[in-house]
């Protein structure tokens, strides 16, 4: 027996710990006797047992985010907001200044609520996960935005030691922001130097080069170019 | 005697060439390797042509003659001769080039086939259903409508179905002489609800097969 749950197949008992996540009361007559006792799906649940992709995709769907982050049970590192001042068109057609505080917070979740294995150093080594969250000004919806703490610091940090390699470094919390975090989000092959100004709508970026600018590796922003070239958002 | 010294013409005549015969195949957007054949009145090949003169018909015959190479999806491409002889009817001789060839093309075609189905049948794929499609490997896709349970024995249901469905339509034929293409079976569910004649506990295919057919080229 299949259960289908937005056109995905599921295997029966899969299938029905993922409706109990998306309804309250059971959708199929078949499963009434049995709906109170059906364990929903965990985010850990969904992370190990369902490899399909669109498995996975229906199941965190249903989660959502509330519940993901009432799990994982996530630890604010950092918070860190910015003044920001931008066009918009107001519901007349006329373009007005819109001033608006943007927050950026850093979270930091335990390895251990989302994989097997154990903290610290060692074989079977979980590492902290670390996500900024965001909110989109034109929508307000939050976004929970997924960084790699390491790689955040080296972006920022031109001193840092190769040596270091892709370890982490102890407590890299403390060696990192929410800005920087944000900043590191956004990918580009142009060279620091080379971006005029930064225009964002929702999750695409437009990025206007000064003339002479030059094509490298892609990067992540840096800090310094999040605060002083993002002009425009919506 | 060397090329640079006479021209075409002259070492055509000189050889007692009669005609000259380029073979070609093009498609996929290119020219394939194009074989040229020297031959004398009574048909006899005159081999030492081809170091005279190829190189000046493997050029010239571009622009003398258009190949069709692009290929679309539809039409694959041609092969065929060009048959060059000298005309010395006029004050001064020429070439001409007159093209034979025949053209393939890849012609999907399809009809409707209509199958009667159980009630049970007929209700798992009004109510739950919304497309199904597969191709000649006999795998099918499914869309669903809705949530919903599927039963085994809805499984086997819309398996024997498809084993139906891919028999006859494996059965069907189009009318046309083209040569059927073995991997291009490919079938979909009609949406009941789009159809304008349909008869309740019937479920209608669209099955389509692909062949190649070859025709007379243009010039």
């Amino acid at each position: 027996m299949k259960i289908i749950i937005d056109n995905v197949v599921f295997d029966y008992n899969i299938g029905c710990r993922i409706l109990k996540l998306k309804y309250e009361t059971s959708p199929f007559p078949e499963l009434e006797d049995i709906w109170d006792d059906i364990v929903p799906m965990t985010f850990v649940d969904i992370a190990i047992e369902l490899t399909n992709i669109e498995q996975r995709r229906v199941g965190i769907n249903h989660l959502g985010l509330e519940r993901l982050k009432d799990e994982v049970n996530p630890t604010l590192v950092s918070s860190q907001s910015l003044e920001k001042e931008t066009m918009w068109v107001n519901s007349e057609g006329e373009l007005v200044v819109k001033n608006y505080t943007d927050i950026y917070e850093l979270y930091k979740v335990d390895g251990t609520k989302w994989a097997t294995g154990v903290a610290g150093k060692g074989g079977n080594l979980v590492v902290d996960v670390f996500y900024v969250k965001c909110k989109d000004t034109s929508t307000n919806r939050e976004y929970y935005i997924w960084i790699d703490p390491r790689s955040v610091q080296r972006t920022n940090d031109k001193n840092d030691s190769p040596r270091f390699g892709r370890s982490l470094l102890p407590d890299i919390e403390k060696h990192i922001n929410p800005i920087q975090c944000i900043a590191w989000t956004i990918q580009t092959d142009i060279e620091e130097g080379g971006i005029d100004y930064l225009i964002r709508q929702g999750d695409c970026i437009l990025i206007k080069t000064k003339p002479k600018f030059q094509k490298g590796e892609v990067r992540h922003l840096t800090e310094k170019e999040y605060r002083e070239l993002l002009r425009f958002e919506s | 005697m060397t090329k640079e010294e006479k021209t075409p013409i002259e070492v055509w005549k000189e050889l007692g060439i009669d005609h000259c015969v380029a073979s070609f195949s093009c498609g996929g957007d290119s020219m394939n390797e194009m074989e040229f054949t020297y031959h004398n009145k009574s048909g006899g090949e005159i081999p030492e042509a081809k170091s005279e003169l190829d190189y000046y018909f493997e050029d010239e015959i571009y622009n003398k003659v258009d190949f069709y190479v692009n290929s679309d999806g539809n039409y694959m491409g041609e092969n065929g001769t060009v048959h060059i002889v000298l005309e010395e009817d006029d004050e001064e001789p020429y070439f001409s080039y007159d093209k034979s060839a025949t053209s393939e093309w890849y012609e999907v075609y399809s009809t409707k086939l209509s199958f009667p189905v159980s009630e049970k049948t007929f209700r798992l794929f009004l109510d739950k259903i919304s497309s199904l499609s597969g191709s000649y490997s006999n795998d099918f896709e499914i869309n669903y409508k809705v949530d919903c349970i599927i039963t085994l024995e809805e499984q086997i249901l819309m398996k024997e179905l498809v084993d139906v469905v891919c028999s006859q339509g494996g059965d069907w034929e189009a009318e046309t002489d083209g040569e059927y293409s073995d991997d291009t079976f490919n079938y979909e569910l009609e949406d009941w609800n789009l159809l304008s004649e349909k008869t309740e506990n019937t479920l209608y295919f669209i099955v389509s097969k692909g062949y190649y057919e070859y025709r007379d080229s243009d010039d």
